[in-house]
């Protein structure tokens, strides 16, 4: 090789090795730039809202035209459609996984089936309110109700739960399904008594992420049970409530004159719901991997 | 013979051996296999019940007006009758767009850094972090949207770039409030890039160990590895990222809602005001329900949303399927 030829393979390689550099730093840079202004997002709802937030702002009933007091029925509200909806999503929702990750024979059936449910997942969610107005509110006569809401937002988490157990389920390593069927149980012994509760905190993970985007929704419950004011807490699955997302958007768009503290004081109470039920999946899952033994 | 394939052969053989205690347990079995069945067949069969229920309450207006006059009219009018969406349909793709184009790019980035070249302890910090949030509600970012990206587009953003790119009609602008498609498709870009940025994440750790080796081992810079061998086998599931992305930030209500303006018109540049159609459901349902056929006309836009992101879904199937076999 002459002196030249090393020359030009030895600069080549410098090239190569300054445009790796480059990408380096250009990727860390997006990535901060990316990530930093959600970030700030968050902390500034919560920065702006600490103020607001105080012992009688979850205990007292709103006054003044909601421009003064707490927000008690609107944290009542979204506690009860989050239970409605846990009820009615988790058995249905597990059913689902269960048959399909452990039951359902890889055929044209199965995979129909899967891609219906994983397109149910793209619906938006403005059209699953329209729906749960013409199925639950007005045809089953339900009236806007926290039955037809929390069926409502059962319906959109279905998709999130059923994909996370299934993958929870299909994580189970199959000698554990043989060993137990090979003493003689049938499926469904395996699957409740071995199957499932390996599967648990993936599957746990699954339900909570689903609930939360439940909890902090507003357009399927915008017709199906959210009420702009009411002074009484509801008192039976026929009533109507008020629900925080809904509270923060009426708040922030429909009512002059509004405290900016309240609405971003009605925000964080929002996000640390939303956010503090994520912390709980994150750390139920962390635990989960550290302890599993396959 | 992997391990699974044994199992079918053993529970035929427990079939087989009728123990006189065996039979609870047995119709338990059989019980539990098909009430799982139906429910996930009622699981299955939610989607065309939504398109059902949708299109016959539709069904009005798709009888009273040609398709192509609803969707390609200017003139939105429901008290003398006149439901053209084509305002509505503009105002959702500009939105959708603008919030694509900022989302895309930085989320890959990000994504290719964190699962490339971040190190474990950063990538164990991060990953929890945009989890936390892909979860802030809408709503949310609606009012964050409303109280700071608007003023910061009308007082600040469209000011500069009327003035320095002005002669591009896209840019030019006569609306000072800053209720813009831009501000819809920056709220709605944050928003979704969690979402894209956690999913493609996923998608370029899951690419194998060993073609990032063999990569290198041939000489290759890391930089190249990403460029050519990693970035090329994970382009499916950065599709379907992707697609996730878009179909959030096509069907996002409340958000867009609160900073978009609300104005029917057929925008012409990024600062006018728009009015894309998850708004317009949002805002007029149960508001004058006495003008004939309105409720069937929001109907029929819930149903055009519907059956777009339906159709996207199984397009971006497809595609993925010719890739992955490709490969």
């Amino acid at each position: 090789m002459s002196i030249s030829q090393m020359r030009n393979r030895f600069l080549l390689i410098e090239k190569r090795k300054l445009t790796q550099k480059l990408g380096f730093t250009g990727l860390g840079l997006a990535a901060f730039i990316t990530v930093l202004p959600i970030v700030l997002v968050v902390a500034y709802v919560f920065w702006k809202g600490w103020p607001a937030i105080s012992y009688t702002f979850f205990t007292e009933m709103p006054q003044d035209g909601m421009r003064a007091g707490g927000i008690l029925p609107a944290i009542v509200g979204t506690l009860w459609l989050t239970i409605g909806t846990a009820i009615i999503s988790v058995p249905l929702g597990l059913g689902a996984a269960i048959y399909l990750s452990e039951y359902a024979p890889e055929n044209r059936w199965t995979r129909t089936i899967r891609i219906a449910i994983i397109n149910l997942a793209g619906i938006p969610s403005v059209v699953y309110g329209l729906f749960g107005l013409g199925l639950f509110v007005l045809f089953l006569r339900f009236g806007t109700s926290i039955l037809a809401g929390s069926l409502t937002l059962a319906i959109m988490t279905l998709p999130v739960i059923i994909s996370t157990a299934e993958e929870a389920l299909r994580a189970v390593p199959s000698s554990f399904r043989v060993v137990s069927i090979s003493l003689g149980g049938t499926q469904w012994q395996t699957i409740q008594r071995i199957v499932l509760p390996q599967a648990l905190p993936g599957i746990l993970t699954g339900i909570i992420l689903g609930l939360e985007r439940a909890a902090g929704e507003t357009a399927p419950i915008l017709f199906t049970v959210a009420a702009f004011f009411l002074p009484q807490l509801p008192s039976s699955i026929f009533d109507a409530t008020m629900a925080l997302p809904y509270h923060l958007f009426v708040i922030s768009t429909q009512v002059p004159g509004m405290p900016i503290q309240i609405q971003y004081g009605t925000a964080a109470v929002l996000l640390s719901f939303v956010l503090s039920m994520n912390t709980i999946a994150t750390i139920i899952r962390s635990r989960a991997r550290a302890k599993r033994q396959w | 013979m992997a391990q699974e394939e044994f199992i079918p052969q053993l529970l035929n053989r427990n079939k087989k051996r009728n123990h006189p205690f065996g039979l609870t347990r047995r119709v338990k079995d059989v019980l539990a296999g098909r009430v799982m069945g139906v429910l996930s067949l009622f699981a299955a069969l939610l989607v065309p019940l939504i398109a059902v229920i949708l299109f016959t309450r539709a069904r009005p207006i798709f009888s009273a007006k040609p398709l192509t006059e609803l969707l390609f009219s200017r003139t939105w009018h429901p008290i003398s009758g006149a439901f053209g969406f084509y305002p509505f349909i503009q105002g959702t793709l500009w939105v959708t767009s603008i919030s694509m184009i900022l989302a895309i790019p930085p989320s890959l980035l990000t994504a290719i850094y964190l699962s490339e070249y971040a190190t474990p302890k950063v990538r164990a910090y991060i990953k929890p972090l945009i989890d936390l949030l892909a979860g802030v509600p809408s709503v949310v970012y609606g009012v964050w949207g409303m109280l700071t990206v608007v003023p910061f587009v009308g007082k600040f953003i469209a000011p500069l770039l009327t003035k320095t790119l002005g002669f591009i009609p896209l840019f030019q602008t006569d609306n000072p409030t800053g209720f813009s498609l831009l501000a819809g498709g920056l709220v709605l870009g944050v928003m979704v890039s969690p979402i894209i940025i956690a999913m493609s994440t996923e998608v370029f750790t899951a690419v194998p160990q060993g073609l990032r080796e063999a990569s290198l081992a041939l000489g290759a810079t890391r930089w190249h590895t990403v460029k050519h061998v990693v970035a090329r086998r994970a382009l499916p599931g950065i599709i379907a990222a992707v697609v996730l992305g878009f179909s959030r930030a096509f069907g996002e209500t409340m958000a867009v809602l609160m900073v978009v303006g609300n104005v029917p018109q057929v925008p012409s540049s990024i600062f006018d005001p728009g009015y894309p159609l998850t708004a317009l459901i949002a805002n007029n349902y149960g508001e004058m329900m006495s003008i004939p056929m309105y409720d069937s006309a929001l109907l029929c836009a819930a149903f055009i949303l519907l059956m777009v992101v339906l159709v996207f879904n199984l397009i971006s199937r497809l595609v993925l399927l010719r890739l992955t076999r490709s490969i």
